[in-house]
């Protein structure tokens, strides 16, 4: 058995963990705190495709969440059918990382930052335009979202289930890519961009097709979150969230397949207990705490812990094959 | 009465302009020499308008709160290099760690400033009260006073720059990193200096940005923003374009903002640099400081 079979029985493993353990507990906070973790691990993971494995530095991820969440919730609240939302959101999720990809991939990634980040920021002041209050809801947000219902089962496992449907058709995808021949392509071109061009990569279509996918579930993700929640603020698009969610990625370790999602486990888990057990001041602690750790880790833990699981296994392999002595 | 009103907004556009002016050239020159993009900008901004507000309602001088505003964001960017920046220099994923750091930073600012100073908004006293009359025209002398410092404090900048002997070390970084290092610019000191010199500039244009409008922890954001388009479109790390740019915003800031309302401009704004990234991807002006 090698090093990449061992990793994904053991992600599986702590993923039976992460959704038996709620329903063997069977109350409503463990059950909260598991759909909002798979939520979060597709949101993270789909980020941590372009930052970690495609090399594209996209920091204004959120926007796409932000777009499908804002769209599904306007088109939901006309009284459209629910799948008609979701789709609604995603695919102009997508249309709108193909727009950013076409501005800006075949640019120096710095502009690629620059012009992710303002996008992201732009949005969140222009919903909150008196003029578009209509639609947006302007500062308060969409409230009163028609939530998704299935007859007969609790709205708490409703919204558990639905996350758990996007995780299991999102994450399968996402790793037959990031495994298969675009992920090798794209990685290709994230550790020497001139020799994969050389070798025949069509640079700028393989990231625009990274790009515009992470989009799209992205978007999907924050529709889901739309119509799940019932409200959709532009809380959703702020600085703040970026920084839990990248804080998600850099824990994990996001040049990794399974870092975001162990990253967004951990992470939503200790976030979630700490919301519900300190009020008040734990705003500002968390803040604190993330802004000394961050730096921390990527100066001496730079490969997050799936990324040091995985470095530790391949290097006793290598060891055990070349009869060294020490991993 | 058209013409007055439309003569009322190029003057706000040129006062805003140079605040603006302020806060992106720091931004740019900071990318230009120490290949920083510092997210903690827009905190710096803040930052420098608290410290201003301090002083400003303590001694009621201008001179003395330009100096604090000035001096407190510089020795925070200069403690930034060296406690955060420096040490992912020279190391894998440079840029976009560093990003990540500065964005912790400024997350860092802001929280110290709720702290320290409370969420309730301070306002600065405007700096100078009444109005001259030139002609048909009435403009307050608030904003003859916000031009004329910004003005000031760009040919500071720009003397510092050309006719200073850590001046032309910056901008010999900012060309050629390794010849510059061959002749023995200490490129530490550099960029040290650099982040130093851009964070005080930025606090400068806090303390304007703070006597026109309110002084509060997440006042940065908008001016980062703004500043972040300013430098793609001025080229990144271009200071002459930057500062070009920045009146060219701002003068579509305030007559968007006459004509339209507040709200569109930013949206208007980020048009702007969509239709300029289509036509010219790299921005308008090209070269570096």
């Amino acid at each position: 058995m090698n090093t990449l079979q061992k990793i994904n029985i053991f992600a599986i493993v702590i993923f039976l963990f992460v959704n038996l353990v709620p329903f063997i507990l069977s109350d409503r906070f463990s059950i909260y705190v598991a759909s909002r973790s798979l939520l979060w691990a597709v949101v993270a993971l789909q980020w941590g495709i372009l930052l970690g494995h495609a090399g594209i530095f996209s920091f204004g991820n959120l926007f796409f969440f932000g777009i499908g969440g804002y769209v599904a919730g306007i088109v939901a609240m006309q009284g459209y059918n629910p799948i008609l939302c979701l789709m609604a959101g995603s695919l102009l999720a997508m249309f709108s990382g193909l727009g950013i990809g076409r501005l800006t991939l075949k640019l120096k990634g710095i502009y690629m930052a620059i012009f992710t980040f303002l996008i992201q920021e732009a949005t969140r002041h222009i919903v909150q335009l008196e003029q578009l209050s209509p639609w947006t809801g302007g500062p308060i947000g969409l409230q009163n979202i028609p939530k998704i219902r299935i007859v007969g089962i609790e709205e708490i496992y409703t919204q558990y289930l639905i996350m758990l449907t996007l995780f299991l058709v999102t994450v399968p995808v996402s790793y037959i890519i990031v495994r298969g021949k675009y992920g090798l392509l794209f990685r290709a071109l994230r550790d020497s961009e001139d020799f994969a061009s050389i070798l025949g990569v069509n640079i700028y279509r393989i990231r625009l097709l990274v790009f515009s996918l992470s989009a799209l579930f992205t978007g999907l993700a924050g529709a889901m979150f739309a119509l799940t929640s019932g409200g959709f603020t532009d809380e959703m698009l702020s600085i703040s969230l970026s920084i839990d969610v990248l804080f998600m990625l850099i824990v994990g370790g996001m040049s990794t397949f399974y870092g975001p999602l162990a990253g967004a486990f951990l992470m939503t888990f200790i976030t979630e207990n700490f919301r519900a057990y300190l009020i008040g001041e734990l705003a500002i602690l968390r803040v604190v705490i993330i802004s000394i750790t961050i730096p921390a880790i990527l100066r001496f833990f730079n490969r997050g812990l799936v990324g040091q699981l995985e470095f530790y296994l391949t290097e006793r392999e290598r060891a055990k094959r070349f009869k060294l002595t020490t991993p | 009465m058209s013409l007055e009103i439309l003569a009322d907004s190029l003057i706000s556009g040129v006062a805003l302009g140079g605040i603006y002016a302020l806060a992106a050239s720091g931004l740019a020159l900071v990318y230009g020499a120490a290949g920083v993009l510092n997210f903690a900008h827009g905190s710096l901004i803040m930052i420098g308008a608290y410290a201003a507000w301090f002083i400003y309602t303590l001694t009621g001088s201008v001179v003395f709160s330009l100096l604090a505003g000035f001096l407190l964001p510089f020795s925070i960017g200069g403690f930034l290099e060296k406690i955060l920046f420096s040490p992912f220099r020279k190391r894998p994923n440079e840029s976009i760690n560093i990003i990540f750091v500065s964005i912790t930073a400024a997350l860092l600012l802001e929280v110290f400033s709720l702290v320290v100073f409370g969420p309730r908004r301070k306002s600065i006293p405007p700096l100078m009260a009444g109005f001259y009359n030139l002609g048909p025209l009435t403009i307050s002398a608030q904003k003859l006073a916000i031009i004329t410092i910004s003005i000031a404090m760009l040919l500071l900048l720009w003397f510092f720059l050309t006719r200073t002997r850590f001046g032309i070390m910056i901008r010999a970084v900012s060309q050629d990193t390794e010849s510059a290092q061959i002749l023995g610019v200490d490129l530490k000191k550099v960029y040290t200096l650099v982040l130093a010199i851009g964070s005080g500039v930025a606090g400068i244009s806090g303390f304007l940005l703070g006597s026109i409008f309110l002084v509060y922890p997440k006042m940065g954001e908008l001016p980062l923003v703004i500043s972040l388009i300013i430098i793609a479109i001025g080229g990144l790390g271009n200071v002459q374009g930057t500062i070009i740019s920045s009146f060219m915003l701002a003068l579509i800031q305030s007559l968007t903002a006459t004509y339209l309302s507040l709200g569109w401009s930013l949206p208007i704004m980020l048009a702007t640099v969509c239709v300029i990234f289509i036509v010219r991807p790299t921005g308008i002006f090209k070269g570096r400081v």
